[in-house]
């Protein structure tokens, strides 16, 4: 499970939706890998007005990366239709920190390791790089 | 006079390989995968698609649930740019088997390797009851086959609940034949009308989509689309449910739907 997505889930428990301390789950007992994805600069500039900094600090710095505290504003990037080079051209400090945005939040990979519920203490298990999200029954 | 073809056909693009398919207890590619596939390759689906997430708008978020053989996903996350006219979308597959979590990992990875500069960003597979396991409010789009076919019963999930999941290959015993007999059963029993699991999915619709969120949602005639159709305009807050493309497929007609407010 790459770190990126940790933004996006939450505890499954209904009663938890609502609750922030649902969110961001955390992780515990994390065995990390490295995996190898294109790097998207037009993606990462475009998802990160809907990521939530906050969570994403705190994800990373469970896993043992450390992002900035506030959250990086960079022009919005755009590739023409032919593919060809994206605009406008970054400074060499942006892209530097997009590099590292994306190393961090698209090639950091929990292989295995747990995620735990801040609000109701439940753990969701990681295995084989898969988040495991079905509830016993006495949860549903 | 020559009949014209249609104004709004398929675009042609290449169908994900699953040759890696073997004999996973998975639900095999079939007539309902491949008339998802045509409706996003319609011109006029691919414009609608357009309008409503313009670069550089967020980037759109794409989950499936239910991804079985992961054809539909890995065909939506390999033609991203010729599909969704950008690239720069993030992607995840959700289905409550283990084995068809694994099995939609490959096909998606491959597929996406093949067709890399159209490709966009597929994250994750995750084991989960439909999109139980997202935060409220953030799915752009959503695709759903569901089990459709009405039948007496419809499987409770309680076998596969507070266990760890193997991956079921060439199952050799008895528990193993029974246990791809039940994920089977799952891929396909829809309860009374088919519905069980799709008004689930409904039921609470209005907190899993985002608001510019679409649902791509497969029916049968089973299902009676005419009476989801009044129940989903029935919500209010001015949810509104089209059809995208209908086919019959031997005793079947199936069709798709999209759902968006």
């Amino acid at each position: 499970m790459k770190l990126l997505t940790a933004n996006f889930l939450s505890c499954a428990v209904k009663s938890c939706k609502s609750s922030p301390a649902a969110f961001p789950l955390h992780f515990r007992d994390a065995e990390l890998a490295s995996t190898s994805v294109p790097y998207n600069p037009v993606l990462l500039t475009n998802l990160l007005p809907r990521l939530d900094w906050p969570a994403l600090v705190t994800s990373s710095k469970e896993l043992g990366f450390t992002l900035p505290d506030s959250k990086p504003t960079f022009p919005a990037l755009t590739r023409p239709s032919d593919g060809g080079e994206v605009t406008p051209a970054l400074g060499e400090e942006q892209e530097t920190a997009l590099r590292t945005l994306h190393r961090v939040l698209m090639e950091t990979e929990v292989v295995e390791g747990k995620m735990v519920c801040g609000s109701c203490g439940f753990e969701y298990g990681i295995h084989q790089s898969v988040a495991n999200f079905l509830l016993p029954s006495h949860l549903v | 006079m020559t009949p014209s073809p249609p104004a709004d056909t398929p675009i042609k693009l290449p169908t994900p390989s699953t040759s890696h398919i073997t004999s996973q207890a998975v639900y095999p590619p079939s007539e309902d995968s491949y008339l998802l596939l045509d409706a996003f390759s319609l011109p006029s689906e691919i414009a609608f698609i357009a309008s409503r997430f313009p670069a550089p708008a967020p980037s759109p978020l794409l989950a499936e649930i239910g991804t079985g053989s992961g054809i539909v996903s890995a065909f939506l996350a390999a033609h991203a740019s010729l599909l969704f006219s950008r690239t720069d979308i993030v992607s995840v597959g959700l289905d409550v088997s283990f084995t068809a979590n694994t099995v939609t990992s490959t096909t998606v990875s491959k597929a996406c390797a093949e067709h890399a500069s159209t490709a966009c960003t597929f994250l994750d597979v995750i084991t989960s009851d439909l999109t139980s396991c997202l935060r409220p409010g953030i799915i752009d789009i959503l695709v759903f086959n569901p089990p459709y076919v009405p039948t007496s019963e419809s499987p409770s999930l309680t076998p596969l609940r507070g266990t760890e999941q193997k991956v079921l290959v060439n199952p050799r015993n008895q528990e193993d034949y029974a246990m791809e007999e039940y994920l089977l059963s799952l891929t396909y029993a829809g309860g009374e009308k088919g519905m069980k699991t799709t008004d689930r999915l409904l039921d609470d619709l209005h907190e899993i989509l985002s608001e510019r969120g679409v649902l791509y949602l497969l029916l049968c005639a089973g299902n009676r689309p005419a009476e989801v159709v009044e129940r989903v305009l029935g919500m209010g807050r001015g949810w509104q449910m089209e059809r995208v493309i209908e086919r019959r497929a031997g005793w079947e007609i199936l069709s798709v739907w999209r759902i968006y407010r």
